[in-house]
């Protein structure tokens, strides 16, 4: 493990450390369905790839009333609550809300707490901490390469 | 967005609560009455956290007794009946037998009558009682009844089935006296315009679809205080629906389907029930444990949420997804709320009712109550501008063709 990224322990801690920490491995998103559950600090999130290829890191539950969007349909380059169609992109907004009137604009004021994520050696970290993220060594020549 | 203190008070239902207070005055659901066949039934009974027997009485008449418990009991927990001891010293309650289902009435003073709803006037041939476990609180199980748009996303359908293998199913019948399947209409008409008015009943749900053509499909469903709802299952049955607390972190729902002109298949009914549940708790064999057997090829191609065609298994995964009990510290609602904001402002007036002793401001708790009758539940397709007589006379054309008396 290098120094610069820290191991997620569930012990109950709820504070994150001012560092970048591992929230899965990537092999976890590589099935034909890349969306999968992630618990961090005591935040519940789902971690999935858009149509885009890039990834989210957002709450696992629908602003609405609380769906789990673990089950949530994978389209339109993000994700979609099955319960009433809300559509989040990988930031966590909320871009759509099919079932509310054509003339609503609440969809602007909703979005999901999300976290920074990046893709290395195997590993998707985020950060979860105060402030800005530290700078990950060797990350510029990883994404290079 | 609620605070805490307001969501424990509208969930909790237990001896002592204030929203528990509302419920024990009205009858409840206990038990099938399928459950308790044989001379000497002795069934359990786990209902608005209290653990209770249900079995016959001196003079051979049903009562629901107090039963002993240890500490270490699942919520749905349903012992063999020689393992059942009676707590000679616990509260006894009243109970009735109606279409299929054991009521209880578990509150102070005199039972209320019961109204004259469909579901209770239409004889035993034409109604079919069944239940079902979901492990969540009994509001959000109830919220997702009264919330009309849901159906065009939870409940869609990305290929329609031929409604004329829908017998016992919920929305694969044609909308009213279209060719189109109801799942094309609720498919392809996702924004529903609500309307919410308060009954002597409840609430009236009125869900416009504006279509093609200046068509409207109107879609009446109702909210039956304190924790029923009566929505239009096919163009023959309705759902008659309880979400029952078992504790406040799970419910049955009690289902009466009632038909109007010919009987119920309850062979059918029960057999199709019965495939989906086990026995003798009547939990749902698709749940929480195994995802509700979720298949993400499925949710591409066939259905919205990839759990199968049951909307049952839909409506269990959208209510358990909540989390036992819905942080509504954190939710959103919108226009489409409607009802479910109307009906929480309806409970916490009857909260406040009971703590004032002015029970007779309770919903169906004055007066004679027989004189309460449909509720008005169909699907009909009508001109815009006629909307409302439209759905009117399709009712009535329905009530009037029906061999039981379905006046209102």
């Amino acid at each position: 493990m290098r120094p610069d990224v820290t191991d997620q322990i569930d012990n109950g801690e709820t504070t994150a450390p001012n560092a970048w920490i591992k929230a899965a491995a990537s092999a976890g998103l590589a099935g034909p369905r890349p969306v999968i559950a992630v618990t961090l600090y005591g935040q519940r999130l789902v971690l999935f790839r858009d149509d885009e290829g890039e990834l989210g890191l957002i709450g696992r539950h629908c602003p609405h009333r609380g769906a789990d969007l673990c089950f949530g349909r994978r389209e339109d380059n993000g994700l979609r609550c099955p319960f009433h169609g809300w559509h989040f992109d990988r930031t966590g907004q909320c871009v759509e809300q099919p079932a509310e009137p054509e003339d609503s604009t609440m969809y602007k004021t909703i979005k999901l707490p999300s976290y920074p994520v990046v893709e290395k050696d195997g590993f998707i970290l985020t950060y979860m901490g105060e402030g800005e993220p530290p700078a990950i060594a060797g990350l510029a020549d990883a994404q290079q390469s | 967005m609620i605070s805490q203190k307001l969501n424990d008070q509208i969930t909790r239902v237990g001896p002592g609560t204030a929203a528990g207070a509302v419920l024990r005055r009205y009858w409840q659901p206990a038990a099938l009455v399928d459950e308790a066949q044989g001379e000497n039934p002795v069934v359990p009974v786990n209902l608005l956290g209290e653990r209770l027997v249900l079995l016959r009485g001196e003079s051979g008449e049903l009562v629901l007794k107090t039963r002993v418990t240890t500490p270490d009991e699942s919520p749905a927990f349903y012992p063999d009946a020689d393992a059942i001891d009676v707590l000679d010293d616990g509260p006894t309650y009243p109970v009735v037998e109606k279409k299929g289902i054991v009521f209880a009435y578990m509150g102070p003073g005199e039972a209320p009558e019961f109204p004259n709803f469909d579901c209770f006037r239409a004889p035993d041939s034409h109604v079919f009682a069944f239940k079902g476990l979901w492990e969540c609180n009994w509001l959000q199980a109830l919220e997702v009844g009264i919330d009309p748009a849901h159906a065009s996303f939870l409940h869609r359908f990305l290929q329609d089935e031929d409604p004329e293998d829908s017998y016992g199913k919920q929305f694969r019948d044609k909308a009213a006296h279209t060719d189109m399947p109801m799942t094309q209409v609720l498919r392809e008409y996702p924004r529903p315009d609500i309307e919410v008015e308060e009954t002597e009943f409840g609430l009236k749900i009125t869900a416009l679809r504006h279509m093609e053509n200046d068509l409207t499909h109107v879609r009446v469903t109702n909210q039956i205080f304190p924790e029923a709802i009566c929505i239009p299952m096919s163009r023959e049955m309705t759902i008659t629906q309880w979400h029952v607390p078992i504790d406040d972190e799970n419910c049955y729902w009690y289902t009466i389907f009632t038909s109007f002109a010919k009987p119920v298949d309850k062979d059918l009914m029960r057999a199709q029930r019965l495939k989906e549940h086990r026995l003798p708790d009547y939990a749902p064999l698709k749940n929480r444990s195994n995802n509700y057997h979720y298949d993400p090829e499925e949710q591409k191609s066939l259905t919205y949420t990839g759990m199968g065609l049951d909307i049952n298994v839909h409506d269990q995964w959208a209510v358990e997804g909540l989390g036992r009990i819905q942080d509504r510290t954190r939710e959103h609602l919108g226009r489409g709320d409607a009802a479910i904001v109307r009906y929480r402002l309806m409970l916490r007036k009857a909260i406040k009712a009971v703590e004032n002793n002015k029970e007779d401001a309770l919903p169906m708790r004055a007066g004679p109550v027989n004189g309460i009758v449909g509720p008005l539940s169909n699907d009909a397709i009508a001109s815009t501008g006629d909307w409302k007589e439209a759905s009117w006379q399709a009712d009535m054309q329905r009530r009037a063709e029906c061999p039981w008396d379905a006046s209102v």
